[in-house]
């Protein structure tokens, strides 16, 4: 099965080309977008986008896998991003992962057999005032409690 | 005077403070226009004299930075840098989320000065919301001419792009800014060549932090003499402090520099959690040298003040410690950061952060030796000055400065054989 | 000119010379595994650190311009500290695998090592070293060892600058980054060899040579490959009469710093299928002779007289030999030597020519030019030179007298064999594509019984009374 992008996907990249002098530029937005539409930075991915933007499968291999954000195997719906950094530490970031882990069965670092959550410990998030905290997806949730938590996965489909 | 520092804050609360319309009714994109009117050297002047130094964490005079672009006819970009990924750090988010519009006029401003062709808005992928409202606010500001094709009605043109970074701390340094910009990994490169001479793209480029940036259109606006109302005579002007750790209101609060930084803790802050007592404090992020509860007495948030206590301003983080907390705990999981975020093209960091993160995960397990303590120490002191950029400087700086203050906490671990802490972090989740 | 102080030495070197440049140019050693010569600067591997006045941090002399009155320190403490510690972090994760590493004896490691640091690790036991892929097969001719592989980038940068196949690159973060390809793609490209002379360690290592030999047995002797019109500087590296590989010699005119696979492999040719004895057909087979048999066989198929004499010669004989031949001719009243040249090759804006022959730049200006083809068919016998590499020549039933120093198909068909010395055993000159001249001296002995051409065809002018004057 050859990847492609859809035709707003490749407007979106056309436009996209037009804000930098090099082709080059567009990777990272490239990459995003294929995230988006494939579900994940796969391999199949990578070689598209390489295509797309003339760089080499290899050179396109080594700029995802730098970037810790380009998931490179597929993730649960909603991936619970805990982080651990001294901030959140402080703020009993550790017992937030464990209580998640315990709720959720699984451990950091894997995903629920249901594919609806994935668990991962995870860098300063930079909403170190509000310790502790964690990204779903693409939304940051703040000053957590237990009750919080619970409220938050429910609301989740 | 704590009140009247609202040079960054002055719209944040108000309802859609983030939209050109609200932005526009307290009195903004004045500043652009008055720019516009003046001589790009001048306007360069003008924040000079003001002092305003850069707020990313290097404190290097902007206006003067802005002068390193060269005049020849290639092609110039500005860059800011909204990758906030030093721990603690998290006002860049605020300004973004809060009053974009004045990061973009405060760039309109800056690429006027320095005649860009375009604005590079360099956000950390994590920052959706922060990274949504900045486009928002650029297509915003295109939509009433303020950005594009002859900006405000003149003969400049400038572009401004958001462009979205995807995890990864070092590109907070800003060659690796630019790599990652140009769709490289984010390797940070040698220098020489600076950017103004060849930068993102191989063109003249000037790198300034959000909040930096983000002053400007209240100097423009107020004069220089204005900024240095504020702060003090060496740090003019106010700083965006973002506070965690063991305090009662941690957030993000604009004051003048120079404030004791006993006094904002318990003054702005509201003093410590749960009356606990404290023990130490990181004061300008993770990199920095920690202080000594009895050291924070004695300390001003001034780029002086804390650089004659060896410790430094840098992004104005303040990370509060508390008494009962585990320091061994806390240095392994700072040495874990710096090691998963060296971008691994130097040999001195790439291998001495992963070591040095290995031995301090020995040590907290309690199966540390006494010579690991002086072994962390010196393969700091060899990371140091070594490498390409400074993140091996701010991996070993916390490593130097918590053995030498707390070294007794770390031979304990090794003499009982474990962490002497029931919990390492005593606050109750 | 600016002037720059070396370890307070005063030497001038030209605009824009780096400090590493102006040292190694004047016999002043510093240690260094990312730059090359022939690379775009990383500046990543910290071990070029010098202490430059004035600056107050070490600079990395790769990367640093020489500035006029530039004063330099390359053997300070300081600088002597900083190799040491730059070593330490060097060797942190890399497995010590010498005992079965192919680079051992010529390891940039183990040298430096040895020269330059000394210290005994520090490294706990309970510190395990970051494990990495092993034996990694990456395609016909390499392995790669990602452990052993200390992120110097030349392999990288190699692949995208100057062969033009930008097949690999360093992915993943801190210090489990690795080298790779795309996964599941090789490395499939002429120059792949190159890799394991850029590589400082045993990270990426020959297929062919690994496992075949101690390189401290191995003899390295300079020479001039034949294989194309380029002419590629190379290293033959023989032992025990044998040749194990070759390798390029530095040569800022025609190859830099490189050979193509190609050309390496060619070596096989000096060792396999080589004729070693001088064959005489005796009812229709060719068997063993004595060199006295064998040129007097000869001499009586070439006298004048005996019928139309063709001359043939390959193009990748040497000059001298061509001179040789062309003089034999005439004194035989043979015709003047046709030109052997095989089909055209890959050519490729590298290193590579089509022409796949050493010398025909310098066959053809000494006049000799000739169709092969054309030779055998107007002649009655033939006398014929061989070299490597071999082109194969038919000789449709005419008595051959061919010297050569393989099997070929001429000596298959011929009535004499005569066992001549390959390039790698002769001293000669060829002429380049460029038409740079290029002489060389043996690497070796010749195989067995075989002798110079030139010295085979003097035999047989004194044999037939000729003089080759």
């Amino acid at each position: 099965m050859t990847l492609e992008f859809s035709t707003t996907s490749k407007q979106n990249l056309d436009e996209t080309l037009k804000l930098y002098p090099d082709k080059r530029a567009a990777l990272l937005p490239a990459l995003w977008l294929a995230q988006k539409e494939f579900g994940y930075v796969s391999r199949e991915a990578m070689e598209y986008v390489a295509e797309l933007l003339d760089l080499t499968p290899a050179y396109v291999f080594g700029v995802s896998t730098f970037y810790t954000m380009f998931n490179k195997e597929p993730v649960g719906r909603h991936l619970i991003q805990v982080c651990t950094n001294l901030p959140c530490a402080l703020m009993g970031a550790e017992h937030v992962v464990d209580y998640l882990a315990q709720k959720l069965g699984i451990k950091a670092g894997q995903t629920t057999p249901d594919n609806k959550f994935s668990l991962l410990r995870v860098e300063c998030l930079g909403a170190c005032g509000a310790a502790p905290m964690m990204q779903i997806n693409d939304t940051y949730y703040e000053n957590l409690t237990r009750e919080k938590i619970d409220r938050i996965l429910a609301e989740l489909k | 005077m704590a009140d009247e520092a609202k040079v960054l804050t002055r719209n944040w609360g108000k309802p859609n403070s983030h939209t050109i319309g609200a932005y526009l009714q307290s009195g903004g994109y004045e500043a652009a226009k008055k720019a516009l009117a003046m001589e790009p050297a001048k306007v360069s002047q003008t924040v000079l004299d003001a002092g305003l130094r850069g707020r990313g964490g290097a404190g290097f005079p902007t206006g003067r930075k802005w002068t390193f672009m060269p005049k020849d006819d290639r092609p110039r970009y500005l860059c800011i840098n909204a990758d906030e990924g030093e721990p603690g750090t998290f006002k860049d988010r605020d300004i973004m989320r809060f009053d974009p519009h004045m990061l973009i006029e405060g760039a309109i401003i800056a690429c006027w000065a320095m005649g860009c062709k375009a604005a590079y808005i360099y956000v950390r992928g994590e920052f959706v919301e922060p990274a949504d409202r900045t486009e928002a606010a650029v297509k915003e500001a295109y939509a009433k001419g303020f950005l594009g094709k002859n900006i405000f009605g003149t003969q400049y043109s400038l572009d401004v792009v958001v462009h979205r970074g995807a995890g990864a701390y070092i590109c907070g340094e800003e060659t690796s800014l630019m790599s990652s910009l140009e769709g490289r990994r984010g390797y940070p490169k040698i220098r020489p060549p600076f950017p103004p001479q060849r930068g993102v793209f191989g063109m003249p480029t000037t790198i300034n932090n959000v909040e930096s940036i983000a002053a400007v259109p209240f100097i423009i606006n107020n004069g220089p003499a204005a900024y240095k109302k504020f702060g003090t005579e060496k740090s003019p002007g106010t700083k965006l402090f973002s506070i965690s750790g063991h305090v009662r209101k941690p957030g993000v609060y604009e004051v003048p520099l120079g404030m004791p930084l006993m006094s904002f803790i318990r003054d702005v802050a509201g003093g410590m959690l749960h009356n606990m007592k404290l023990k130490a404090v990181i004061p300008g992020g993770s990199s920095t040298p920690i202080l000594t509860a009895e050291e924070a007495e004695k300390v001003n948030l001034d780029y002086e003040s804390l650089a004659a206590a060896k410790t430094m301003l840098g992004s104005g983080a303040i990370i509060v410690i508390a008494e009962g907390t585990c320091l061994v705990k806390s240095l392994e999981i700072l040495a874990h950061f710096y090691s998963h975020e060296s971008c691994s093209q130097c040999t001195p960091c790439r291998e001495g952060t992963g070591w040095m993160a290995q031995i301090l995960h020995r040590l907290h397990d309690g199966h540390g030796r006494m010579e690991d303590i002086d072994l962390l120490t010196s393969l700091a002191d060899g990371m140091m000055g070594r490498t390409i950029c400074p993140l091996a400087d701010a991996a070993a700086m916390p490593v130097q400065s918590f053995i030498k203050k707390f070294r007794a906490e770390f031979e304990e671990h090794v003499s009982k054989k474990k962490c002497p802490y029931p919990d390492p972090f005593p606050v109750k989740w | 000119m600016p002037k720059v102080f070396i370890n307070g030495k005063e030497f001038e070197v030209a605009a824009g010379t780096t400090v590493l440049q102006a040292a190694l140019a004047n016999g002043i050693y510093i240690p260094h595994f990312c730059y090359h010569p022939h690379l775009p600067i990383s500046g990543c591997c910290r071990m070029c650190l010098v202490e430059i006045e004035g600056m107050p941090k070490q600079q990395i002399s790769c990367a640093t311009t020489v500035a006029d009155n530039m004063k330099v320190q390359t053997e300070s403490p300081a600088v002597q500290k900083s190799r040491q510690i730059v070593m330490e972090f060097t060797l942190k994760n890399h497995p010590i695998d010498c005992p079965i590493c192919d680079k051992a004896g010529e390891c940039t490691l183990q040298d430096f090592y040895m020269r330059f640091d000394g210290q005994p690790s520090r490294l706990f036991a309970d510190d395990a070293k970051v494990h990495k892929g092993k034996a990694l097969v990456m395609g016909p001719t390499l392995v790669l060892d990602q452990e052993r592989c200390i992120l110097c980038d030349r392999c990288v940068r190699f692949m995208r600058e100057v062969a033009k196949d930008e097949c690999l690159t360093l992915a993943q973060r801190h210090d489990r980054v690795a080298i790779t390809t795309f996964p599941g793609r090789e490395v499939n490209n002429p120059y792949s060899l190159c890799l394991t002379d850029v590589c400082p360690v045993g990270a990426w290592t020959a297929r062919d040579f690994r496992f075949r030999k101690r390189v401290w047995f191995l003899k390295p002797m300079p020479s001039i490959c034949p294989s194309c019109a380029r002419g590629c500087n190379i290293f033959i590296d023989q032992a025990d009469f044998q040749v194990y590989r070759i390798w390029p010699r530095r040569n800022d005119q025609i190859n830099r710093s490189w050979a193509c696979d190609q050309g390496r492999m060619a070596y096989h040719a000096l060792n396999d299928r080589r004729l070693t004895q001088p064959l005489v057909k005796k009812g229709g087979v060719l068997a063993p002779a004595s060199w006295e048999e064998a040129i007097a066989a000869a001499a009586k198929i070439l006298q004048p007289g005996a019928g139309k004499l063709g001359t043939i010669i390959s193009a990748s004989a040497t000059n001298e030999e061509g001179a040789a031949l062309t003089k034999l001719a005439s004194a035989l009243g043979a015709a003047a030597p046709a030109l052997l040249f095989g089909q055209p090759g890959f050519e490729d804006e590298i290193l590579m020519r089509a022409d796949l022959n050493a010398n025909r730049a310098g066959l053809e200006k000494l006049g000799i030019k000739g169709d092969p083809v054309a030779a055998v068919a107007q002649s009655n016998a033939v006398l014929v030179l061989e070299a490597l590499p071999v082109h194969d020549l038919d000789l449709f039933g005419k008595a051959g007298v061919v010297l050569s120093p393989t099997h070929t198909k001429a000596v298959e068909q011929a009535q004499v064999a005569l066992p001549a010395a390959a390039f790698s055993e002769s001293s000669g000159t060829f002429v380049n594509f460029q038409g740079i001249e290029q002489p060389f001296q043996p690497a070796m002995a010749p195989r067995g019984q075989a002798k110079p051409a030139l010295a085979i065809l003097k035999d047989l002018a004194q044999k037939l009374g000729k003089r080759m004057e």
